[in-house]
Parts: structure tokens; C-alpha cells; sequence
């Protein structure tokens, strides 16, 4: 697991809610509406928001087995050099977590597996940690481009 | 306007009554929008007509897990029942979709294949778009940007 160099938190936000399908689209619009504050493209805000509804919706699905049981938790922190987004559950837990994040594995028939694959694709790291029948914690990492110096401070 | 008519091949009722909806909707304020959306019923997010053996049904909002059992349950009474066995499922309408999305796509394209039928994709939006292509999903299905084209391929 990589250490964070970057140590000075800039923002960041907390959110809890119940394990309920409509939070999905919730929490999405949440963390894409938290990034808005930085200068990113509309492409990278719609694979944020990809990235965080495959997380969110894991949770639910897999987690708490598609029950309104159990919370999920949210964390944002911006530093001045990463975006960093924790979805965490303490739902079923996976058993092999490399197995999890193979492209096209689920251990549900009528999905395809893309989940992973998508969070892997559109941000530029992906930790997982899950213990089972104690709950699993996915971080989602954006490395940000270094601030610019301003044109008129030269 | 004239193209409008001509292009969609849309009656005078149907036009009024979607610009009037259009108008409409415009005028409600953000807020309001949500909460009508909170509320439910006023949107319908999934619709499905017949037009002899193929099913067109169109799909719009953000299509995720909270759309995909209605999607599911609406397309497979007809393919279920023998009434469908050609699919043509309009995107134009779709703001966001993930792999829930995606999933219940493909599931109906597996049933269909089953048929000896086919689907296809209509008019996703770019940012759409460019989660089918990473998904692959568009290697395996046509995406067409008009139905009239959508319609052509399924024959
Ligand atoms: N929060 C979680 N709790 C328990 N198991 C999980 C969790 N997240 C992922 N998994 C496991 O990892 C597998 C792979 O997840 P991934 O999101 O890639 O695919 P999927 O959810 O099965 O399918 P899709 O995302 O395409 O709908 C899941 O099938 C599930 O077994
Ligand atoms: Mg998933």
C-alpha cells in the first residue's frame, strides 16, 4: 500500500448513509459536486463519478447482499497533489481480493465484472482492503497536475 | 422545424406535446425539478412499444442500479412471451451509466442471441459513449447514432 507523501490536507468532506440504490446516485453527485472545486476536465468529472457510483453500488449489491441494512461511508480529502475517495462497508467482506479485481470476475452471474475495471481504468490507483464478515474499504486515488504559476506573477 | 418534422416523422400532436413538455420542464427551477424527481412517477424512465416483431424502448435519466430492474422486467415481458425478438434500445436520453447499466444491457443481449435475434444501440451521448467503448460492450453490439440506421441493420 502506497504511503501518501503528500500530508497537507487542503479540503476534505465526510458523508454516511443507509445501503439504499438512490444513494448511489447521492454519493456521485456528491464527490463530483466536491471536485467541481478543482480544474478538471468534464471527462474526469464523469470518470470520477463512474469510478465512485462502481464503488457505492458494490457496496450495496455485494456488501449488504442488496439490503437497505447497512451504512456506507464516504471519505474526500484533496492534498495538493492527489484527490483521495474512500467507500467503505462493513458488509460481507471479499475473500480474495486479487480474484475481485480481475477484469469480467464477479461472483454474481447476471453481472459482468466491470466494476474494477472501470475504477482501474479511470483513476490512478485503486486500494483495496476487506476482511470478510467484517466489511471491505475501497480508496480511489487522483493524482493532480502541480498548480501552475500565474501569468501575472512573473 | 420542418426538419424536426420530417426527420423524426413525428405527428403534429406528439410535436406539440413534447416541445410543450420541453417548455414546460424549462420553466420549473432546478429545485423543483428535484423534488418532483424525488417524489417519482412524474418521469418515466423506461418505455417500450412494438412495432411488429421489434421492440423499441427507450431509456432516459441516469441509467443505474436503481433503473435496471424496471429496464429488465419491461424488455423481458416481450422477448419472455415470443412477442419481440429484435431489440433496438434508444440511449439518446441516458445522462450517465455504469456497469449496472451496462450489465442489463448485456443480459438482454445474451437472451436475444438465444432468440436468434438482435440489438442494437441508438444515440448515447459522447460521455456515454466512451463508457461503452471501455467497456467493449460496442465490440459486440452495433451503436448506431439514428434509429432510422438502428433500424436498417436490424432489417
Ligand atoms: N464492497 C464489496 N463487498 C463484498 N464484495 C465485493 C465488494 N466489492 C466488490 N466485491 C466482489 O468483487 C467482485 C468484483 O467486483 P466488480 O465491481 O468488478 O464486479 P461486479 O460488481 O460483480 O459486476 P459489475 O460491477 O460489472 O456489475 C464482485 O463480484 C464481488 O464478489
Ligand atoms: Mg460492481
Amino acid at each position: 500500500m502506497s504511503e501518501n507523501p503528500d500530508k497537507k490536507i487542503i479540503n476534505f468532506m465526510n458523508m454516511e448513509f443507509l445501503s439504499v440504490p438512490e444513494n448511489v446516485a447521492l454519493s456521485r453527485v456528491v464527490v463530483a459536486s466536491f471536485a467541481a472545486q478543482l480544474d478538471m476536465t468534464l471527462n474526469d468529472m464523469e470518470e470520477l463519478k463512474v469510478a465512485t457510483s462502481e464503488a457505492v453500488s458494490n457496496c450495496i449489491i455485494h456488501g449488504y447482499n442488496n439490503q437497505p441494512i447497512g451504512k456506507v461511508w464516504i471519505s474526500v480529502s484533496l492534498y495538493s497533489s492527489r484527490l483521495e475517495i474512500t467507500i467503505k462497508d462493513e458488509g460481507v467482506g471479499i475473500e480474495d481480493i486479487d480474484k475481485a479485481m480481475e477484469p469480467a470476475f464477479s461472483t454474481d452471474p447476471e453481472r459482468m465484472g466491470l466494476g474494477f475495471v472501470f475504477m482501474k481504468s479511470f483513476m490512478d490507483d485503486v486500494e483495496v482492503v476487506s476482511e470478510v464478515g467484517k466489511g471491505t474499504s475501497v480508496k480511489l486515488i487522483k493524482n493532480l497536475p502541480p498548480v501552475k504559476p500565474q501569468a501575472g506573477n512573473r | 422545424m420542418a426538419t424536426a418534422f420530417s426527420r423524426h416523422r413525428m405527428s403534429i400532436y406528439e410535436f406539440i406535446c413534447e416541445n410543450a413538455l420541453k417548455g414546460f420542464k424549462f420553466a420549473l427551477s432546478k429545485q423543483w425539478q428535484g423534488i418532483i424527481a424525488l417524489v417519482g412517477g412524474a418521469q418515466l424512465r423506461v418505455s417500450a412499444h412494438l412495432k411488429g416483431s421489434t421492440l423499441l424502448v427507450e431509456v432516459a435519466g441516469e441509467f443505474d442500479m436503481t433503473l435496471t430492474e424496471e429496464f429488465r422486467t419491461t424488455v423481458d415481458s416481450y422477448l419472455d412471451t415470443g412477442m419481440a425478438k429484435f431489440l433496438l434500445i434508444d440511449l439518446s436520453k441516458v445522462t450517465f451509466i455504469d456497469s449496472s447499466g451496462l450489465g442489463a444491457i448485456l443480459g438482454r443481449y445474451k437472451k436475444i442471441q438465444g432468440l436468434k435475434g438482435k440489438i442494437v444501440l441508438v444515440g448515447p451521448h459522447s460521455q456515454v459513449k466512451r463508457i461503452l467503448n471501455v467497456s467493449g460492450i460496442n465490440t459486440i453490439i452495433g451503436i448506431y447514432e439514428d434509429k432510422k440506421s438502428a433500424l436498417n441493420h436490424l432489417g
